[in-house]
């Protein structure tokens, strides 16, 4: 059930009418239900593997406070296998497999095991491995209702692309509920249409472009069309990813939960090491708190920091995907940032100089998007290869695309430098309407393609 | 409040994401949303009133009502569809309808189709092999379908009247399934401006359920279906404002005039039992391309999907005019530039249909000698000789046969 279709509005309109309309106590079985439906609406049997995860983590927690010494460390590693178990078998069992068979068998054709992804697996998982983590740290109390614990995880809003929401951010607001205020309801609602506005106007549209190049990039040699084909593939994740999560956080507000903020408009960071603290927020905080700063972090000197900081984009890399082409993709961010804390240590870029900075980045994370989107390291290499050394060509975004680029730089520099969606979300009613209004208009009539373009974060 | 300086440093050399981190940490904010301005700060806006969680729920309501009344004075008034591109499916149709509200109202036969009627058939030559007597309209829309006739028709004439006799070419009469006619999407793009919101649930419920959600939401948004209309438009405007208005002030001039296409497939012939199709000389591609189609099309189940669907749309038709003074006639058009195989498939609905009191189904053979490759000017369309005899054959068929007035 995609945000973008009339079934999940359907479903969103009834299921948050049942919501208000039932006594607060039965509010959470209501919402577990729809999670689970929400979920099931895409594979019933994958039901029973969350369900799987869910029990066992909640119940390592319950043992994790109630024991002390080695018996407490024994639960951690058993949840942790768990989720890393499962997640490893679904997503990276015929990565592994076919790069063992590989290196044994060089040349023998690999049949890959028919294995279905769940969705969202990669998302849940780690945020029931933060909760599990936290108790055993001792940072997070445990929960001791079930069904509580359950909707933590299934919450349909973030169920199957994040953002990663913390147990403590979860409960925050769960446990001290109050239905969203006027203010919230309206960023809520704001909050959808952006997404909406994003994924459908915005992020399907460059995706055309960016799928006609990368389907074939031999086809289209040259060097405007490899950069081009590349920014429209960075722009199509962007807004395509970016979409989701303004979705998801704008229908948490609707029923009153406070999402953290996943993008902070990342294409107009500095530095790649700012990038990273504006692009998929949720997900560079967890393996900051859960990796980098389980290895060490920067305290045991610089080499030692370095490597933390590879091995962390690396897993980062892996996380987002069974493909050599992403760990690759994970390694060229850990190796920029490395070279970046070198030259300019955690320091941020001020003023003039931060506008050739955000070009030189956003070139460089375009470099890395190439491994990311091509499909295969050979692919990757050639349009690498038409980057830099090919001959002029013609830029492939052109006509409609290129005014929608240019646009969506406006909107993100008044809103980084004015906060022009907030005064938007918080201005007098007329301009909110007319707001809202547009942005409905825009949905009916520019959005890019009747077809309906799958998330882009989903396989993950 | 005074500040140690100190902090106040501290505080303003943090990252934004430090920032964040610590105003959720006092309750400054909390954290994932609220208005951050550079480098985090947060700015207050103050709000219009104090608003409760009932009023921003009736506003988002009140919201989509407003976005419908826009959507609705640009889509549903009409003004939209008067300025379509003319060769678009809507355009084409909304022509039609245009012309006969603008023209002065007389007693016709109008002839219905698509674009075998619109190339095959010539309303002036049927009038002229009446001894002008009878006047005739080509209602041909090319690549529409019995439903699209439907509503097309029904906003054509809507007291049933001002049709004496409505004829529909058929491409034959026996129910052989081929294309799923039911789930063809593109008829919403045809009738979008015909389409009324009580439509809406029928109109959408007539393809597969994978449609339907798309197509309800089309009827309802018409913005939906036009929109690459409307990106045409708004990317030549005055351009358009003047294609549309020259068309439907000239268009209906132009097709009444019109000759037919000058191609032939003369030479063309077919071994049914082999399969094999012998092409003359010099046919292009489309020409070649339908004339396939046509003569040996790729073997479909037989499930009765055709029928099903006929015996709706048509049933449809001849119910709206039921208990009229017009009589409805379907005619089985020359069905190719050879005869084709027989499919040894039933004509259920027609066999239905002709047991209607206001329903003539002309005899399937009164075409059938018009089958000929130098009357045509692909597999499909009659050309330029082919046009002018069947339009009269037609004009005699319905004055002697089906009582055209």
């Amino acid at each position: 059930m995609l945000f973008t279709t009339l079934q999940f509005a359907i479903f969103l309109a009834v299921v948050l009418g049942l919501h208000y309309a039932l006594p607060k106590p039965a509010r959470r079985y209501l919402l577990l239900a729809a999670s689970l439906y929400f979920y099931m609406a895409w594979n019933p049997k994958f039901v029973v593997l969350i369900l799987l995860l869910i029990t066992i983590d909640f119940f390592a927690a319950k043992w994790i406070v109630s024991r002390a010494g080695p018996a407490r460390r024994m639960a951690l590693m058993l949840s942790l296998a768990a989720n890393i178990g499962l997640l490893g078998w679904f997503k990276y069992a015929n990565f592994f497999r076919e790069t063992w068979l590989n290196v044994a068998h060089p040349g023998a054709p690999v049949v890959p095991m028919d294995i279905i992804l769940p969705l969202g697996i990669s998302f849940h998982t780690f945020q029931s491995i933060s909760y599990v983590i936290d108790v055993y740290r001792g940072e997070q109390a445990v929960i001791e209702s079930y069904v509580d614990y359950s909707l933590f995880v299934a919450f349909f809003p973030q169920l199957v692309a994040g953002p990663i929401v913390r147990a403590k951010e979860f409960f925050h607001d769960y446990f001290n509920w109050s239905a969203p205020t006027a203010q919230e309801w309206h960023q809520g609602v704001y909050f959808i249409l952006t997404g909406l506005v994003k994924k459908m106007v915005f992020a399907d549209r460059f995706a055309m472009v960016a799928d006609a190049y990368f389907a074939n990039p031999q086809a289209m040699p040259g060097l405007l069309q490899a950069w081009s084909g590349t920014i429209a593939f960075g722009l199509q994740i962007f807004f395509d990813f970016s979409g989701y999560t303004d979705i998801a956080i704008g229908v948490a507000l609707l029923f009153g939960y406070h999402f953290p903020e996943n993008f902070r408009r990342p294409y107009l960071a500095a530095s790649v090491t700012e990038f990273w603290r504006r692009w998929h927020i949720t997900l560079s905080s967890w393996l900051r708190d859960y990796i980098y700063i389980s290895l060490g972090g920067n305290r045991r000197g610089s080499i030692r920091t370095w490597a933390n900081l590879m091995a962390t984009m690396l897993l980062g890399g892996l996380w987002h995907g069974a493909s050599w082409n992403f760990v690759i993709w994970g390694g060229f961010h850990g190796a920029v940032l490395a070279v970046e804390r070198v030259v300019w240590g955690r320091g941020a870029q001020r003023g003039l100089a931060r506008i050739p900075l955000t070009v030189v980045t956003f070139l460089i994370v375009n470099v890395g998007w190439v491994f990311f989107r091509a499909k295969g390291l050979p692919a990757a290499l050639f349009v690498l290869r038409e980057m830099f050394a090919g001959v002029a060509g013609t830029s492939l975004l052109t006509g409609a695309n290129l005014w929608l680029a240019l646009a969506a730089l406006g909107v993100a520099l008044a809103e980084e430098y004015g906060q022009a969606l907030g005064r938007l979300a918080n201005g007098p009613v007329w301009v909110r309407t007319t707001a809202a209004v547009l942005a409905l208009l825009a949905l009916e009539l520019f959005t890019a393609s009747d077809l309906a373009i799958p998330f882009v974060y989903f396989q993950f | 409040m005074a500040v140690d300086p100190e902090l106040r440093r501290a505080v303003e050399a943090m990252e934004p994401a430090e920032l964040d981190d610590l105003q959720a940490l006092i309750g400054v904010r909390r954290k994932g949303f609220g208005v951050a301005g550079e480098r985090g700060r947060v700015r207050q806006f103050p709000a219009a009133r104090a608003w409760t969680l009932r009023d921003a729920v009736i506003w988002s309501l009140a919201t989509l009502l407003l976005f419908f009344a826009v959507d609705g004075l640009v889509f549903h008034s009409g003004w939209y569809m008067s300025y379509l591109e003319p060769n678009s499916s809507a355009g084409q149709l909304e022509s039609q309808i245009f012309w006969l509200r603008h023209e002065p109202e007389k007693t016709e036969t109008a002839v219905f189709g698509d674009s075998r009627i619109g190339e095959g058939f010539s309303a002036r030559a049927a009038r002229a092999a009446t001894g002008d007597t009878v006047e005739f309209r080509n209602m041909g829309v090319a690549g529409s379908t019995p439903r699209v006739w439907y509503y097309l028709l029904r906003d054509a004439d809507p007291e049933r009247k001002r049709f004496s006799t409505v004829v529909f070419g058929i491409d034959h009469y026996a129910d052989v399934d081929g294309e799923d006619q039911a789930n063809r999407i593109g008829d919403l793009n045809y009738v979008v401006g015909r389409l009324r919101l009580s439509d809406c649930p029928e109109f959408a419920l007539s393809f597969h359920s994978e449609f339907r959600s798309r197509v309800l939401a089309g009827c309802i948004l018409r913005g939906i279906p036009l929109r690459d209309d409307l990106h045409a438009l708004l990317e030549k405007p005055s351009l358009r404002f003047s294609a549309a208005k020259d068309w439907r002030n000239k268009g209906h001039g132009y097709l009444d005039g019109y000759s037919g296409k000058p191609e032939d497939v003369a030479g063309l012939t077919v071994d049914y039992a082999a399969r094999k199709i012998s092409y003359p000389p010099g046919l292009k591609d489309w020409q070649r391309d339908t004339v396939r189609g046509t003569l040996l099309p790729d073997p479909v189940p037989q499930l009765g999907i055709l029928r099903d669907y006929r015996r709706k749309w048509l049933g449809k038709i001849a119910d709206f005019y039921a208990g009229s003074k017009t009589r409805v006639v379907f005619l089985e058009l020359p069905r190719g530039p050879l005869p084709p195989m027989e499919s040894g498939v039933p004509a259920y609905v027609m066999n239905e249909l002709r047991r209607r009191p206001n329903v003539v189904v002309l005899p399937a053979e009164t075409f059938h000698e018009l089958e000929r490759p130098d009357l045509f000017a692909d597999g499909l369309h009659l050309n330029h000789a082919g046009r002018p005899l069947f339009s009269e054959k037609l004009a005699r068929a319905l004055t002697t046969g089906a009582g055209a007035r």
